[in-house]
């Protein structure tokens, strides 16, 4: 696995896999879901994927909008529900690339029970979901993974719901690969989304990302350099996290409340639905 | 020499490459693009080494750094 | 090395069969070429998943078992857009679920079919008691402006006829399309003739063929835009959203948005002529008509019969294609009778269709039946009896 990445310019990127009649982005300046695409593309081109056998998936809300942004075949579904479509077309031709993008609140609050069921069956596809803590599309409002006490414009008084740690869940349920990053360091992006790509079965690279429009702006975050440095701040990096709690002073162990833990959470091998399913026919088809 | 393109019907004055840029070559620009905000310009351009990092980070694929007039395509 | 249609002659078994209308349902989507059914045990439509989950493997195909009928729909739609015929089944409270998604594959123009084994509702209801109350639903469960395809077998062997029907349909108008059985029909047995090759038609969707004048969503004469499955290098972007011929959002545009949903339902009521589906008994020398659909068209076939006998001139309008509503035809019979009787397993939902087709040209007298039992000959008999003293 090179840990170099070879360095590509925006204009290749742009000529070789932007829609390009699309642009400008429906995105808020400020906003990191033009980091996550760009991100995605260094990623997909680090592996080589081929475009033309390509589907990208997505649900509602902004980041289901990055499909449309993409020269490749794309599926613009219905709120909360990209993973069951993602399924459909992985069952019925296993030949295709699937990558989802989706959201917080359409991945694990609507879309809740299908990322359950997804992971379950461990259908091979990469899911890159793009959490920035509210359902921004809709204005901002509490979202799944809205922190303890964060505001939004139907939590005006604060969030008093115990936010969802997706990529804990992911775990438990057996994804064999899981990490999350914040947009802020671009390398550790690349690389995990280039190996969930590779990566056999279920894939979910959790990217946290800023909101000003919707989060920030309510939540004291405005300034880009602001939210970004927060962002660097308020992430620990797994096994540094461990290493606070094992062996950290009380007031260090108090420090990480109210942080996340990053990095690669699980990478391990489980036999995929594709997979079991094909091993099925050969035994059955006549 | 390195030059820099802004597309500026993209470029949403977010300032990420300004903040970001590790030789502080680019600087915001005191006039306003077509669509109202102010883009990024390489203020110092001898400073600018052709390491792409605004180009890495620009949500909007907006900025070209190009290298003794030639553009990477 | 057998062919596709080697194995499924030799997955589907005898030539003639004794089997339910699920199974009915299922034999006929295979013949049809379905490859992929995403669903979800319901009853009373549980058997058509049943016979999917034994056949598919055998014939090389796929069946999934999602983790509800709103991901069934989901699945289904992703797969029809690799190119695979796909269908799904399930009862009221299933169907209540897919509109979601149903619209959406209306909007993105994917061929699918859905079989609804109709129960009694609303609600739980009688899970195990046939209805016909979710036909206003096919028409207008899911929300927005357009036009949806329902067919209504009334025996086993329809039911198998139909659901071959609903996938060239399907295929042809790239669009949804219902097959409303109910619970009654599904679970009961009948003697059912599996189809030679030769007996029947099996359409496929038009394909793109030119990259390069390729636009997705342009519709070519007959208002259907040609389809290139994902992986074909074609990079198609399929949206629900409002978009243009490119299948790029132009949600903002009102006359984007008109043409768009104009178009989708032009696409379909361009096309009764290969939908519209009726039987007629009687239409010649008719003055009491019962229009039915369904199983109880079956109990009519009786009355019908038994009324001539007692010299009342009596007639039947079987409605097999209930949507796009076969209004010219309703309206023809209108013309000639006195009067018409709706006998429904439910408490009136064609019979508005029914009597705007009929403008006031005749009474039209509903029948409505709930609970679960089917009408008796004898009680629609007395009301055929109770028609003949309408004035002409």
């Amino acid at each position: 696995m090179a840990t170099g990445l070879k360095i590509k310019t925006a204009a290749e990127l742009r000529t070789s896999y932007l829609r390009q009649e699309m642009f400008p982005t429906i995105f808020c300046d400020g906003c990191g879901l033009g980091n996550v695409l760009n991100y995605t593309l260094w990623a997909i081109d680090e592996v080589g994927l081929d475009l033309d056998r390509t589907v990208f998936v997505s649900g509602i809300g902004c980041s289901s909008r990055l499909p449309g942004y993409i020269d490749a075949d794309g599926l613009h579904t219905t709120h909360g529900r990209a993973l069951a479509f993602a399924s459909g077309i992985r069952a019925a031709n296993p030949e295709l690339t699937v990558i989802v993008f989706t959201g917080d609140g359409d991945g694990a609050g609507i879309g809740g029970n299908h990322l359950l069921h997804t992971i379950r069956r461990n259908m091979d596809m990469t899911v890159i979901l793009v959490n920035n803590f509210t359902y921004g599309m809709t204005g901002g409002q509490a979202a799944p993974t809205t922190p303890d006490g964060g505001f939004s414009s139907t939590t005006p008084y604060g969030n008093i719901e115990h936010p969802l740690d997706i990529c804990e869940l992911a775990k438990a349920l057996g994804a064999p690969y899981v990490a999350r990053w914040p947009v802020v360091s671009p390398a550790q992006p690349v690389k995990s989304i280039a190996e969930g790509i590779r990566k056999r079965g279920f894939a979910l690279i959790e990217m946290l990302t800023p909101c000003p429009t919707a989060y920030g702006r309510r939540n004291g975050l405005k300034e880009i350099e602001q939210i970004w440095r927060w962002y660097r701040e308020h992430t620990v990096l797994l096994d540094e996290w461990e290493w606070v709690e094992q062996f950290g002073s009380p007031e260090e162990r108090e420090a990480l409340r109210g942080k996340m833990k990053i990095g690669v959470f699980q990478d391990t091998e489980r036999e995929t639905f594709e997979e079991r399913w094909a091993a099925l026919v050969a035994r059955e088809k006549l | 020499m390195h030059t820099i393109q802004i597309e500026e019907r993209w470029c949403k004055g977010c300032a990420l490459c300004v903040i970001y840029c590790p030789t502080r070559a680019l600087q915001v620009a005191a006039r306003f693009s077509p669509r109202g905000v102010h883009p990024p310009e390489l203020a110092r351009a001898e400073r600018c080494n052709g390491c792409r990092l605004c180009e890495l980070l620009c949500p909007d694929f907006a900025i070209t750094v190009t290298e003794e007039g030639r553009v990477h395509a | 090395m057998s062919t596709h249609r080697e194995l499924i002659r030799r997955a589907l078994g005898p030539r003639v069969q004794f089997v339910q209308g699920d199974d009915a349902c299922a034999y006929g989507a295979v013949l049809a070429g379905c490859t992929f059914f995403a669903g979800y045990p319901i009853t009373p439509a549980t058997e058509v998943a049943e016979r999917m989950a034994e056949i598919l493997p055998r014939i090389g195909g796929c069946y999934i078992q999602m983790e509800d009928e709103i991901a069934s729909m989901g699945a289904l739609i992703g797969a029809s857009w690799t190119g695979a015929k796909v269908m799904t089944s399930t009862s009221g409270p299933g169907f209540s679920l897919m509109q979601e998604n149903l619209g959406y594959a209306i909007m993105t123009e994917t061929p699918c079919v859905v079989v609804n084994v109709q129960r009694s509702g609303p609600s739980t209801g009688q899970p195990t008691m046939g209805a016909y109350g979710d036909m206003m639903q096919a028409r207008w469960g899911t929300h927005g402006d357009h036009e949806i395809i329902m067919l209504c077998p009334a025996s086993v062997q329809e039911a198998l006829e139909m659901t071959i029907v609903a996938f060239n349909l399907s295929e042809r108008l790239r669009t949804p399309v219902l097959v409303f059985i109910d619970g009654e029909l599904g679970h009961m047995r009948e003697r059912l003739v599996i189809p030679n090759d030769d007996e029947f038609e099996l359409v496929e969707r038009p394909r793109a063929t030119d990259r390069a004048t390729y636009r997705p969503f342009a519709p070519g004469p007959d208002l259907v835009p040609p389809f290139a499955p994902f992986g074909s290098g074609f990079r198609t972007f399929v949206t629900g959203l409002t978009h243009n011929e490119d299948g790029l959002p132009r949600a903002s545009s009102a006359a984007i948005h008109d043409q768009l949903v104009r178009r989708l339902a032009a696409k379909i009521t361009n096309h009764l002529d290969l939908i519209t589906r009726y039987e007629e008994f009687y239409a010649d020398d008719c003055e009491i008509a019962i229009v039915a659909y369904g199983i109880t068209a079956r109990t009519c076939r009786d009355v019908v019969e038994e009324a001539r006998r007692r010299g009342i001139k009596a007639g039947l309008l079987r409605l097999i294609s209930i949507w796009p509503f076969p209004e010219h035809i309703v309206a023809r019979w209108a013309e000639r009778v006195r009067a018409m009787l709706v006998p429904e397993m439910n408490l009136g939902q064609i019979v508005h269709p029914i009597r705007e087709a009929v403008a006031g040209r005749c009474v039209v007298a509903p029948y409505a039946r709930i609970g679960g039992e089917l009408h008796s000959p004898a009680e629609l008999l007395e009301a055929l009896e109770g028609l003949q003293w309408q004035p002409a």
